[in-house]
């Protein structure tokens, strides 16, 4: 979460933009983000979580929302995130204090 | 049990996914992903040589395409902890998520590597600094498989007892080894079941060498404009609710910063493993703590996949916001701090 995070900022979000998105985030109630976001967040959900049960229906509305090429997006994506988190959760890598994702000229 | 299957139609292939109605009949098949130009570079794929899934995502993202059969071959003809203890880590996160076709591909590797050489005894292969062959034995590899599938099921919860046995036994470069060969059959099945299991058609080989198939600069189709795909008026808003405790994220912050101060379960590379890489690996290695355990034990398999996430960030061109968006909302589910 810390990654994602900084890179929401690295994105453009200031401090409080970031705490209010992933306050929503959290919040599970996504109907304030637009349909295709949130239909992009639940396959996000479900394919981290229990990937057998994302079925050709949810997938279909997830190409109606965003087409088909966005929608394969989503999906590598949301294999990607999986990734990479399988590689912090199994070190359990301190994270770092500065945003290491920030432009040269930007870090302290 | 349902049936997947590629079906040619007309000139075009569809995926399919065939399953038995509730009186036993096959319902119609409903298409996932449609593969009407499986080419990269002016070569069309062929399904007997080349896999499944690069049939469908050659057309859409070519240069990633091309990177992902590289990573392939790499983790599965030349992984640095042998082919049959790869195969198996493998198997075990396919079958920890129920991944058919992830299954079916390593059980075709691990058959290959009990034919070529591991012994069938139990005992794997492996190579030492020095060179030399030893053995490792059934209870290690009992060991590893339990680590996979624990990686793949609840990893922030393996505690660091946990991470001490694998440690112990295998040693930093093998460990990190384990855990990106895991992380990379993590990745391939959520790809896998999100195309809709494609196991029934393409080649069950591992790759071959994709140089024959260098994608054309800018050959990844033009994506449409974000404004167009996030507008409120594209789709139907989902139902769906992750069933997350709201209460629960002050909570988050707190073990934010706890992760800042905690200390990580295996020892910095040494300093002339980072110095060795090269630029911007280097760099990046030095400032991202993920980047430096992964690029300084396992720089190969790590170099394959940064190549493969960058020829991806260049061909989908994703908003920034959203995919980090989409990231936050993965690692919650994950409870991954990092």
């Amino acid at each position: 979460m810390g990654h994602s995070e900084m890179l929401l900022a690295v994105a453009g979000l200031d401090e409080n933009e970031i705490q209010e998105r992933t306050s929503d985030l959290s919040s599970g109630d996504w109907s304030g983000f637009s349909p295709s976001e949130a239909q992009a967040f639940e396959v996000g959900c479900r394919l981290t979580r229990t990937p057998p049960d994302v079925d050709a229906a949810t997938i279909a509305r997830l190409k109606t929302s965003l087409g088909d090429l966005r929608a394969i997006d989503v999906i590598w994506h949301t294999a990607w995130c999986n990734y990479m988190t399988r590689v912090a959760d199994a070190f359990q890598l301190p994270l770092e204090r500065e945003n290491v994702f920030a432009a040269p000229d930007q870090r302290p | 049990m349902r049936a997947w299957v590629l079906v040619a139609v007309g000139c075009a292939m569809t995926i399919q996914a065939a399953g038995p109605s509730c009186c036993g009949q096959e319902t119609e098949p409903v298409a996932w992903f449609t593969v009407t130009n499986p080419s990269i570079g002016g070569r069309t794929l062929d399904a007997r040589t080349d896999p499944a899934w690069a049939l469908v995502l050659a057309e859409r993202l070519p240069a990633t395409t091309t990177a992902m059969l590289t990573l392939d071959r790499l983790h599965r003809a030349a992984n640095p902890l042998g082919n049959r203890m790869a195969a198996e880590i493998r198997l075990a996160v396919a079958d920890s998520l129920g991944c058919r076709y992830g299954a079916a591909l390593a059980r075709t590797d691990l058959e290959r590597a009990l034919i070529s050489g591991a012994t069938d005894t139990g005992a794997v292969g492996k190579t030492s600094p020095a060179g030399a062959t030893e053995v490792l034995e059934p209870a290690t590899l009992e060991l590893v498989r339990l680590f996979a599938r624990r990686l793949t099921v609840a990893a922030h919860e393996i505690d660091d007892g946990e991470f001490d046995q694998i440690f112990e036994a295998l040693g930093a470069e093998r460990t990190v080894a384990v855990v990106h060969s895991a992380a990379y059959a993590n990745f391939q099945c959520r790809l896998f079941l999100g195309l809709g299991q494609v196991e029934a058609t393409g080649s069950m080989e591992v790759p071959a060498s994709p140089d024959g198939a260098v994608p054309r600069s800018g050959e990844a189709p033009e994506r449409p404009p974000w404004e167009s795909v996030l507008s409120p008026a594209n789709g139907t808003r989902p139902g769906f609710r992750p069933g997350w405790d709201p209460e629960q994220l002050a909570g988050i912050e707190s073990r934010l910063e706890l992760q800042k101060v905690r200390r990580g379960r295996i020892p910095d590379p040494p300093a002339e493993a980072i110095e060795r890489l090269p630029e911007p690996a280097r760099e990046q290695a030095r400032r991202i703590e993920w980047c430096a355990i992964s690029m300084g034990y396992q720089p190969e398999l790590s170099a394959a996949w940064f190549e493969t996430l960058r020829a991806f960030q260049q061909e989908s061109k994703l908003d920034r916001v959203f995919s980090n968006s989409l990231f936050w909302v993965i690692t919650r589910t994950n409870g991954c701090l990092y």
